[in-house]
């Protein structure tokens, strides 16, 4: 059926070579994963080569028919390999930009103050809790986009959300209800400190459809209680791992990420973090470890803090991933960079937006105090005023069809969208992964997926 | 999706399943598993779990601390 056909490497493709003599492939657009066996990559080295520059031009690939990759022909089922007359850069474009915009998606700050103030923190804590008027904007807005949009996600974030538990529960039953009205389906999580995270909180989140938990822990006790500290310098490590084991000791189905920031100095006390982790959350896939390097995130102890250097930091999150891994603890987020969309920012898209306790919008969490991420304000009628200049800044990369994206086989996972603030910065859309970490990340995330489905291993 | 959409896709994921060469499939299984394109969207594109990340990146990309991305940090006037 498809031998009269030519075909050639998806731009979307791109191949790496494991130790064992094997080929990873993968496919940003599909977020898809091969593996060609050590015998088969030789058999077809010539082929898979071709696929390994990240950026490649159309003109650089050969075409084939079917026929002559007989042992490959999986591969085109699969979308790593594609017909040659079909304009696949166009039709991705169009659906991932299709995509991109079946999601409302608001962070929303109910209160801007946070009752820690850790060391790298990079808030201004200047603005506090939501006032009623914008809550009702909130609530305006939310129903309104529920008529629009097939999924409405809702992400409470900070300063410290839980400072206005009040303004989460009852603006989530308005979601609710207003989802439930027209059929979208509605999906919330929250970041916090896990501080006010009781059984009693966390069971009425649960009511209120919150069901994705991001929790920071630093490293074990001391290190963490060095860093995470409530406002009158006091820690916070036994009574974030005693919320924890609230959480963990129902049968409720949730998803915790427990975000891992580490420096130089708090490396030396991961393990014992893990031993006690592991009494803690045991095998409980309900959650995930993250593990984060410390930056200087533009706080006032900026100067002061050991962090990483940009090499050795990308090398420490994979040994931590590996060291986690190996202890039983899921690490699936080393996935999340190889689906489409995966390394796409919220500030990217089109149909995301930040709201303040006080109204203002922003398109993204970093750069509260940057006036480009001002970009418009909300009323209590529920409209956006939105400045259309500031926020083409952040949704229209402008080279995704020029540049190095053009060529990128990476395209469709970040889209020129990785961060729009480093791409304002710096004058062009920064690349998420360098090549050696791709490769390396890739062929980390192949591994584990293997050794965890035993049936798959080569 | 039509029924010979939907055979074609099972096809597909059956590859993945008996474990030939296509290791995983996050499009292919979310279309499979939600048994639906809107269910299957749900699943890929939803940002929920993403936009937490309270270094405020949602991408693995690390973005601020990252030589490559010159030490991006947050232009905050009133720190100084």
């Amino acid at each position: 059926m498809v031998s009269d056909r030519l075909f050639q490497w998806s731009r979307y493709t791109r191949a790496v070579r494991d130790g064992d003599g094997s080929v990873l492939l993968h496919n940003s657009f599909m977020g898809a994963v091969a593996r060609v066996p050590p015998e088969t990559a030789a058999a077809y080295s010539g082929l898979l080569e071709e696929a390994m520059p990240k950026n490649r031009e159309p003109a650089s690939v050969s075409r084939f028919s079917a026929d002559a990759i007989a042992d490959l022909t999986e591969l085109i089922r699969q979308g790593f390999i594609v017909p040659c007359n079909i304009s696949e850069t166009s039709l991705a474009t169009k659906v991932l930009a299709r995509e991109r915009q079946s999601v409302f998606n608001a962070i929303i700050l109910p209160h801007e103050d946070c009752n820690c103030r850790c060391v790298y923190c990079y808030e201004t804590f200047a603005r506090g809790r939501m006032k009623p008027l914008v809550a009702a904007g909130v609530e305006r807005l939310i129903a309104r986009k529920a008529a629009d949009y097939p999924l409405v996600t809702v992400s409470w974030f900070g300063g410290e959300p839980l400072l206005a538990k009040d303004i989460i529960f009852s603006l989530s039953e308005s979601f609710i209800a207003a989802c439930a009205r027209t059929g979208a389906t509605y999906r919330s999580g929250i970041t916090t400190n896990a501080v006010q995270l009781t059984p009693t909180v966390f069971a009425r989140l649960l009511a209120a459809r919150v069901d994705f938990f991001q929790i920071t822990l630093d490293g074990d006790r001391a290190d963490h209680d060095s860093r995470r500290k409530l406002r009158g310098g006091q820690g916070t490590f036994d009574r974030i791992l005693t919320n924890l084991r609230g959480m963990l000791d129902t049968e409720a189905t949730f998803s915790i990420r427990l975000r891992v920031n580490f420096d130089r100095p708090n490396l030396a006390g991961m393990n014992r973090m893990f031993e006690r982790l592991s009494e803690t959350v045991g095998d409980d896939s309900r959650v995930t470890l993250d593990f984060h390097p410390v930056g200087q995130w533009g706080g006032p102890n900026d100067s002061t803090l050991e962090i990483c250097d940009a090499e050795s930091a990308f090398d420490t999150k994979l040994s931590l991933v590996n060291e986690a891994v190996s202890r039983g603890f899921s690490a699936d987020q080393i996935r999340d960079a190889f689906q489409p969309h995966g390394s796409v920012c919220y500030a990217g898209k089109e149909s995301s937006v930040v709201i303040g306790s006080d109204g203002t919008l922003y398109k993204c969490t970093v750069a509260f105090e940057d006036d480009r991420n001002r970009v418009g304000q909300l009323l209590a009628s529920g409209d956006m005023i939105i400045d259309d200049a500031k926020w083409d800044l952040w949704t229209n990369p402008g080279n995704f069809a020029d540049g190095k994206c053009s060529s990128c086989s990476y395209a469709a996972s970040c889209q020129s969208r990785a961060c729009p603030l480093a791409a304002m910065n710096s004058g062009e859309p920064p690349c998420p992964l360098e090549p050696d970490e791709f490769t390396d990340l890739l062929v980390l995330a192949a591994r584990r997926h293997n050794e965890a489905q035993p049936e798959h291993a080569a | 999706m039509d029924s010979k959409k939907i055979e074609a896709v099972a096809a597909a994921k059956k590859q993945i399943v008996e474990g030939q060469l296509t290791i995983w499939s996050t499009r292919l299984s979310a279309l499979v598993d939600a048994g639906d394109l809107r269910a299957a969207l749900d699943t890929m594109v939803s940002p929920v779990e993403l936009a937490s990340n309270n270094c405020g990146c949602n991408a693995p990309c690390d973005a601020l601390t990252s030589g490559a991305l010159q030490g991006v940090s947050n232009p905050n006037p009133a720190r100084g």
